[in-house]
């Protein structure tokens, strides 16, 4: 009898196709994982019992021999801000408490495609507003690594199942470190890619020009696998690019070690705000890439103080117009019977605190008298952001530097101080602002245990370098 | 220094159409006035010789898709969440506005 709690993908994929496990049997036991543990971590809005009909069949064509995709029969989750045709999508928002998805997005079709068989909707903060899951209509998830911990957000049910180990992988979206952060703070991997790359069809809008797709996986290998797969031009999303998917999984061979690589170190990552035990986790990888052939190049690029700012006009300003779609009139309860009472008492009442205040930093950065100030200054230092980070990788290969600048905080600790939880991006958001990929790996733990995470950034759709050196770093990291 | 008053917080919800309490009110304007004294700084960097751009990341070359109709929602899943009294024949139906 296989120990089902220690086959991750790779394995998972190669036993259920030798038929040597069936889909059923595994389906079967992270869905009880997922009803257990998984509501103990408060991890999942709906856990999707019927999936075993879906293992059922994956089964029953490899028993008749037909063709079966590259994830037949796996096991995975998808956050709930990402539509799934006929099943609830809540977006963690009490707004969209009962909403059946009229569609399924993209990634989600693809996997499915694929075979894979999504055994829940993850917990996130509402609309994917914040880093903590502390924000969600459905209560916060816990760390599994410490239950009086966050598990980082805003894909903060992704990582605590994953982390739980329910699911062989999980799928989140990411505006400004909502997939890396929260790998980061799980010990887990947490690819986000260009922009562009991924579709962003039935992703329940965030923040338009920010919002990309990515994937919460326990390797560097497993994201690249998945990536492959939900990558890619899409008729229903104009702003991916009609560019080919590169063959991620296979490439990462061909960057056999970290020689001659050059890694770029801003020394405004290690200034203010950074923890010590994070500071010299981070230090120590980067020694050690130094070590296995990499060139270390200290680099300064003082404009990236200025994304925190950058991404909390921007995000929010585009968070006011893309939230005006919830007006009352189409789903939920009405509420009232005047068209405006109605309206304001359906956002007024259903829409989460901080929601709301995101929609009113928004509004004010939009309205009249403070747009120029605002929104079009910091639309220029987004271009000049982008510029400048554009202008350091003719020199250097990736941008490296801690994920967050702390490691999983105490719930409750900076839920009442939003500037404090708006911080802990601050590594994350200029590869959102600049639309670069970029991952975060788990480079060691802290003296209690608590994982630390290493970011990597690369240039627009390099996925296939970035993953190839990730995988490396891994490596090395691993075998210390 | 940013002002924000509880004039400029009731102005802003009713632009954003959110009906706030008066503790709402008071919670809010202490935040914002935080986070904007913070973001603030940003105003000192010189964008002179970087020009506005709405979208980042439009590039050169053919964006839309050909102009053909392709098959979209079936009219049930468009009115799959239309709750008691939000549908009439083929469309919402709204509460008379004037």
């Amino acid at each position: 009898m296989k120990d089902l709690s220690k086959i991750r993908l790779f394995e998972a994929i190669d036993l259920i196709k030798k038929q040597k496990l069936k889909s059923e049997e595994l389906v079967r036991y992270h869905l009880e994982l997922a009803n257990t543990k998984g509501k103990d971590l408060n991890a999942f809005i709906t856990v999707l019992d019927d999936s075993i009909e879906k293992a059922r069949e994956v089964d029953q064509k490899i028993q008749e021999g037909k063709k079966v995709g590259l994830l037949a029969g796996i096991p995975c989750t998808v956050k709930d801000i990402l539509m799934t045709k006929g099943i609830r999508t809540t977006a963690a928002s009490k707004i969209l408490k009962d909403f059946i998805a009229p569609y399924s997005a993209t990634v989600v079709e693809k996997l499915e495609e694929e075979g894979a068989v999504i055994i829940g909707k993850t917990n996130c903060d509402p609309f994917a507003y914040g880093a903590s899951g502390e924000n969600s209509g459905f209560g916060p998830t816990l760390n599994p690594i410490d239950n009086t911990r966050v598990p980082g957000g805003s894909s903060s049910g992704a990582a605590a199942s994953l982390a739980a180990g329910i699911g062989l992988f999980a799928i989140g979206t990411d505006t400004g470190g909502s997939v890396r952060q929260p790998a980061s703070l799980c010990g887990l991997v947490g690819l986000k890619v260009t922009y562009g790359r991924n579709s962003r069809y039935g992703l329940i809008a965030m923040a338009s020009s920010f919002d990309t797709p990515g994937i919460l996986s326990h390797t560097v290998r497993e994201a690249a696998f998945i990536e492959e797969i939900i990558a890619g031009k899409d008729s229903k999303d104009a702003t991916t690019y009609d560019l080919p998917v590169e063959n991620y999984f296979k490439k990462l061979n061909e960057i056999k070690n970290l020689d001659k690589v050059k890694v770029g170190v801003p020394k405004q990552y290690f200034e203010q705000g950074i923890t010590q035990d994070v500071k010299q986790a981070v230090q120590k990888t980067i020694t050690k890439m130094k070590k296995n052939g990499a060139e270390i190049i200290d680099v300064s690029l003082p404009i990236l103080k200025q994304g925190i700012s950058v991404y909390y006009i921007l995000v929010p300003s585009e968070i006011s117009s893309n939230m005006a779609r919830y007006d009352g009139i189409r789903f939920g309860r009405k509420e009232e019977d005047n068209y405006m009472q109605n309206l304001l008492k359906t956002r007024s009442k259903y829409l989460e605190p901080e929601v709301k205040r995101r929609i009113m930093l928004g509004t004010y950065a939009l309205s009249a008298g403070y747009a120029d100030e605002y929104y079009k200054h910091a639309s220029r230092v987004r271009v000049k952001i982008t510029r400048e980070i554009m202008e350091l990788f003719k020199e250097v290969d990736i941008l490296v530097g801690p994920t967050s600048p702390f490691v999983a905080f105490k719930l409750g600790e900076k839920s009442n101080d939003p500037l404090a939880m708006y911080l802990a991006d601050v590594y994350t958001v200029n590869a959102n602002i600049a639309g670069c990929p970029a991952i975060s790996i788990n480079c060691g733990y802290n003296k209690e245990g608590l994982p630390i995470g290493f970011q990597i950034m690369s240039e627009k759709f390099s996925e296939a370098k970035l993953l190839g050196i990730a995988a490396n770093t891994e490596k090395i990291i691993n075998e210390s | 220094m940013v002002k924000i008053d509880d004039k400029l917080v009731k102005k802003i919800a009713d632009l954003a159409k959110l009906d706030l309490s008066k503790e709402e009110v008071r919670i809010y304007k202490e935040q914002m006035a935080s986070v904007l004294e913070y973001i603030d700084k940003i105003k000192n960097v010189d964008v002179q010789n970087t020009e506005y751009i709405s979208h980042l990341f439009d590039y050169e070359g053919e964006r839309l898709r050909e102009d053909k109709s392709e098959a979209s929602l079936e009219d049930k899943n468009v009115f799959l969440n239309a709750t008691e009294g939000r549908k009439k024949d083929d469309f919402f139906a709204i509460s008379k506005v004037l």
